[in-house]
This record gives C-alpha cells, structure tokens and sequence, in this order.
C-alpha cells in the first residue's frame, strides 16, 4: 500500500473534482489528465492539471511549519474557441468554489481517496489564451487557455 | 485706543517650498530606484538565462537565451508630460523583445508541436560542420536553421515540446528580487 504526498494528493483530488463537474454540468468528451504529450497521443480535447509550484510560506516566525500551499497549472486544450471560453469560464467558477480535498492511498496500483478538506483557490494569476503569437499553430495547439492559481488546502 | 497692529510678511510660499522638497526627495528616490532596478533587470535576465539552460533538452545554440535582454525604455508618461533627454530615463521590465526572438520562442514557453511545414537544414552537428544537410543519426549539436524554402529538408517533430514557463519563471524572479530590492531601501532610509 503506498500514499501519496500532499502536490499529488491535490492533483488527484483536482482531476477527480473536475471530471466529475464536466458530466454533472452536462460537458461531454472532455478528459482531465496530467501528462501534457497524453494531449497529443489522443485525449484531446482535455484539461491538464499540474502542481506546477511550492511556494514555500512560514506559518508564523519562529516556526519550521509551511502553509500548505501550492501553484496549480490548468491547460485546457479546446477545438474551439467557442470550447475554450466555456470551459475557461467553467473552471475558473470551478475552482473558486472550493474542491474537496482528498488524501490517496494505493493498493495494487489502484488509488482510492478519502475526503480530507478543502482547496481553496487564494487567487488567479493568469487566465488567458495560450500560444496567441505564433501565425501557424499545430491542430491541437490552436485553441489553448492557461489558468494558474495559487491554492491553500484547508485541512478538516 | 487704537488697536496694535501687527505686520507678518510671509517671505516664501510655504506650500511651495514643501513642493518643492517633495519633489526634490521624490526625484531622488526615483533615480535610487532606477539605478537599482537596472540592477534588478540584469539579475532577473541573468537568472532567466541560467533556467534556459539548465532546463532546455538540446542545449546546443543559447540563442533564445542570447535573445532575451534588458532593454532602457523611454517612460510613455514622461513623453506625455514633455521632458527630455536623460528625464525620460527609466527602467522598464519585460522578457524578451519578440522582434528579437528566434520564431519558436513561445513553443519554448507554452509547449506544443511546431507546425509541420517547418523547412529547413540542419547544420553545426557531427560530421557536418555547417553544411546544409538533413539530420545525422546522433548527430548531436546539430542546429536547425529555419529558412521556409521548399529546396531545403523538411522538419515533422514527433514529439511535443514541453512548457518550459520561462516567462513566468522571470515574472516570479522580478517580484522575488524587487521585494528584496524594496526591503533593502527601507532599511537605508531609517
């Protein structure tokens, strides 16, 4: 049995959180993964999730403890830019409502999670269209949106 | 019985003088600022530079690292107000000019497969010391030089580029290096 750590645990709870929205909110076909060449070898269109950084804030002074805090990447790879609005809107409302957050456990390589707090989005730092200067862009390339978060997981 | 009267003669404009002290400390702390942020920029280009390199996979040109500079920009806002020569200097950030950039810059950035109609010959690799060429099986160092030209080879990547994010990385290292800068100059002038 194995456990993951805190970046994985909230990249796990994010792609469970988001998949489950795009079919309760009636999105069809949309895969949520986090491996950027899987975009190119089929799971198109897709959101790809990444803890992309630890900024690494002290509690208080005095103190070796860290807020539990992260920067997490989403890359939405749209087939249109129709697509690509509505699912830049849908995530950022997404994610503002707070996920819950869920610690992982693997048994033989199946990971099951178990509820655990919350992720609260502090603030957006980039929401915009990806790729934007570039003239002649790749199929899969040519509708991309980047949002970028930083989060706190509030722990219940 | 006739009141006292008394004369106050005001010699200098209060109001002015503290105008002016404003504007004398506030020019000295603009150009404090300014040399330090030249300083800044050339620590944030210099650290840009080091992520390149020790983050790109085929670190062999240096030219999206060689691109990105810090450039003096003339202040809109001090056009716009009409002062001159060495009163419009100010330091202004940015990553990269895009004029400056080799084409595949953003794919650097944002990651992405480069469109198939990429033409052009592969030089500077072994054996082939800047000939024009296609590519050498294990020809490391080898450069792709884009010309557009039908004559030439034809690139077809396989594989996506990665986001390398040096843009935002700069972002980070400009706020991490400013607050350092801001502390720094509230420590001087207690």
């Amino acid at each position: 049995m194995g456990t993951f750590r805190m970046s994985r645990n909230i990249e796990a709870s994010l792609i469970d959180a988001l998949t489950t929205g795009l079919a309760a909110d009636g999105f069809s076909g949309i895969h949520v993964i986090k491996v950027f060449k899987q975009v190119y070898g089929g799971k198109f269109p897709s959101i790809l999730v990444n803890v992309s950084n630890n900024p690494s804030t002290m509690r208080e002074i005095g103190s070796s403890t860290l807020f539990d805090d992260r920067e997490v990447t989403f890359r939405i790879f749209a087939e249109s830019d129709g697509q690509r609005l509505d699912l830049a809107d849908w995530l950022t409302e997404e994610i503002l409502a707070n996920i819950t957050y869920k610690t992982y456990t693997t048994v033989n390589g199946v990971a099951t999670g178990t509820s655990a707090g919350k992720i609260c989005t502090v603030r957006i730092t980039e929401n915009k269209k990806e790729l934007a200067n570039s003239e002649k862009v790749a199929e899969k390339d040519r509708f991309r949106h980047i949002i970028r978060a930083d989060i706190r997981v509030q722990l219940s | 019985m006739p009141y006292n009267t008394f004369r106050i003669r005001v010699e200098s404009n209060p109001i002015n003088s503290m105008k002016s002290a404003l504007v004398q400390i506030s020019q000295s702390l603009q150009w404090e600022f300014e040399q330090e942020g030249e300083t800044v920029a050339n620590k944030m280009v210099a650290n840009v530079k080091d992520y390149i390199d020790s983050n790109v996979k085929r670190p062999n040109t240096g030219k999206l690292g060689n691109s990105i500079e810090v450039y003096p920009l003339v202040l809109e806002t001090a056009l716009q107000a009409g002062l001159s020569g060495t009163q419009q200097g100010g330091v202004a950030f940015g990553i990269g000019k895009i004029s400056d950039m080799p084409d595949y810059w953003e794919y650097v950035n944002d990651g992405g497969v480069i469109p198939h109609d990429n033409l052009g010959f592969f030089a500077g690799g072994l054996g082939l010391s800047g000939e024009r060429g296609s590519p050498t099986p294990g020809g490391e160092g080898e450069e792709w030089v884009h010309t557009g030209d039908s004559s030439d080879f034809l690139l077809k990547p396989r594989k996506p580029t990665e986001p390398l994010q040096y843009i935002w990385f700069g972002k980070e290292e400009l706020h991490r290096l400013m607050v350092d800068l801001l502390k720094d100059i509230e420590s001087k002038s207690k």
